[in-house]
């Protein structure tokens, strides 16, 4: 008879760096006690009695399991121990490694966010720079043009800027109101001086749409005289023009009233005995149009007394002005 | 579980019957038992972890013998850093001893220290010890 071993009381799972015989030393260093035991009992009790005997060893000895599995864990505790700190140490840095990630994860996710903000920000500034670019592009455009005005306004008569030569004044004429019939009866005239320019006077021919187009005209203030054949009025236009930049289109509306002749009844004292005595008489009118004023006139020379009657000019519904004066 | 001076104790009795010659944790625990009449019962519990523990020490070395065909057996002997804590712990029990009968007078041969002194100063002859070739 020996003593009852159990693997699995004895000894734990087998150990990675479990030396190959301890298990069996163990083992066969018990059983050789236990027997040695056993054979003292016997000589001690003389008893032959085997399972008395083995009771009462193991009995002393206690449990040869539990004594095993001590002996094992002895033997082993320093390898155990060591694994278990680098599996502790091991679980640590995974931690502390996937935490790291973790943060640079969100780090690399909030630096996305700011350069997405970033690059809009940036596409708002890349935008207001390039409309401020294309303001200053304008601005250097006009300062350059000014300057090659200036240029040339020092030069005197030398070489003209081609945005000066390019400048043009269009005219539109029309019966009544803006929108109205065209009026290419009426006469136009223009006078004035360019930069560095003679004085210019040109008489314009209206097409039958009333347009008529005055080109290659250098800065300056131009006049511009029409003559209404129909109503008999006339009327002085001032329009500027400014380097580079066209005057563009004008619209001029002629006077549309019928003609209302004044009868003036005159009974004007003489001066002295001289009853030829004679007074000039003007009479005008005046007709308002899209901003601009038309006049006439009308003159005679009569005698102090009688009745005298107007051309039947327009006469305007404004008030006429009559003035007489003495000639002598 | 023993305290300090108990272990020391057990500790030094273990090299001492180990310096007479090689033996086996049985002998070993018998030779303590007779020579202590009894007194020290090194239980098998505590024999054998403290004889791996001072194997590991460096204080003891052991070998294997076979006995007969399914049986082998432990020796555990001294070594040189055993033998050298061995006479220090000698040195030691000797004044503990000598200061503790000035008080209390001497030993009684059936006392503890009396049962102590007598085995640290009787040389241990081993009866199991075995004659077999050292793995």
């Amino acid at each position: 008879m020996t003593w009852n071993y159990d693997p699995d009381k004895a000894f734990p799972a087998r150990h990675p760096r479990e030396p190959d015989g301890l298990r069996q030393d163990i083992l066969d260093e018990i059983a050789d006690h236990l027997a040695c035991a056993a054979e003292r009992e016997k000589e001690r009790q003389e008893d032959d009695n085997e399972a008395a005997v083995w009771d009462r060893v193991l009995g002393r000895f206690g449990d040869p399991n539990a004594i095993a599995r001590k002996l094992w864990w002895d033997q082993m505790w320093e390898a155990v121990m060591r694994e278990w700190i680098q599996t502790g140490v091991m679980v640590v840095v995974t931690i502390a490694v996937l935490a790291g990630l973790a943060m640079m994860i969100r780090l690399v996710a909030g630096v996305g966010t700011a350069n997405d903000a970033m690059r809009e920000a940036m596409k708002q500034v890349a935008a207001s720079n390039e409309s401020l670019a294309k303001a200053m592009a304008e601005q250097r455009a006009g300062n350059e043009a000014m300057l090659k005005a200036l240029s040339g306004i020092q030069a005197g008569g030398g070489e003209k800027p081609d945005a000066l030569e390019l400048s043009t004044i269009e005219i539109v004429v029309r019966r009544g109101t803006p929108e109205g019939p065209p009026a290419p009866e009426v006469k136009v005239k223009m006078t004035g001086q360019g930069t560095g320019e003679d004085p210019l006077s040109v008489e314009g021919e209206l097409d039958p749409s009333g347009r008529a187009v005055f080109e290659r005209l250098y800065q300056g203030e131009y006049s511009f005289w029409f003559n209404d054949p129909k109503s008999d009025m006339y009327m002085e236009k001032k329009i500027t023009l400014f380097a580079g930049k066209g005057a563009g289109e004008h619209v001029v509306v002629a006077p549309d009233v019928e003609p209302r002749p004044v009868q003036i009844d005159l009974g004007l004292p003489a001066y002295g005995d001289d009853s030829s005595q004679r007074v000039l008489i003007r009479l005008t009118g005046t007709w308002e149009g899209h901003g601009d004023t038309w006049k006439d006139a009308d003159t005679a020379v009569v005698g102090r007394s009688g009745t005298w009657t107007s051309s039947g000019k327009p006469r305007s519904s404004a008030p006429s002005r009559f003035r007489a004066t003495n000639l002598r | 579980m023993k305290n300090t001076f108990e272990s020391d104790m057990t500790e030094m009795l273990i090299l001492h019957v180990t310096a007479s010659g090689a033996a086996c944790g049985y002998d070993i625990s018998q030779q303590v038992l007779e020579r202590s009449q009894g007194h020290f019962d090194l239980l098998e519990g505590e024999l054998y972890p403290m004889l791996h523990r001072l194997e590991r020490q460096g204080l003891l070395d052991s070998y294997w013998t076979e006995i007969d065909k399914d049986r082998r057996r432990k020796f555990y002997r001294i070594t040189a850093e055993g033998q050298m804590l061995l006479e220090s712990r000698r040195e030691q029990w000797r004044q503990f001893s000598t200061g503790v009968n000035g008080v209390i007078g001497a030993p009684q041969s059936n006392g503890l220290l009396g049962r102590l002194e007598s085995i640290l100063s009787t040389p241990i002859h081993c009866v199991g010890e075995s004659t077999g070739v050292r793995p």
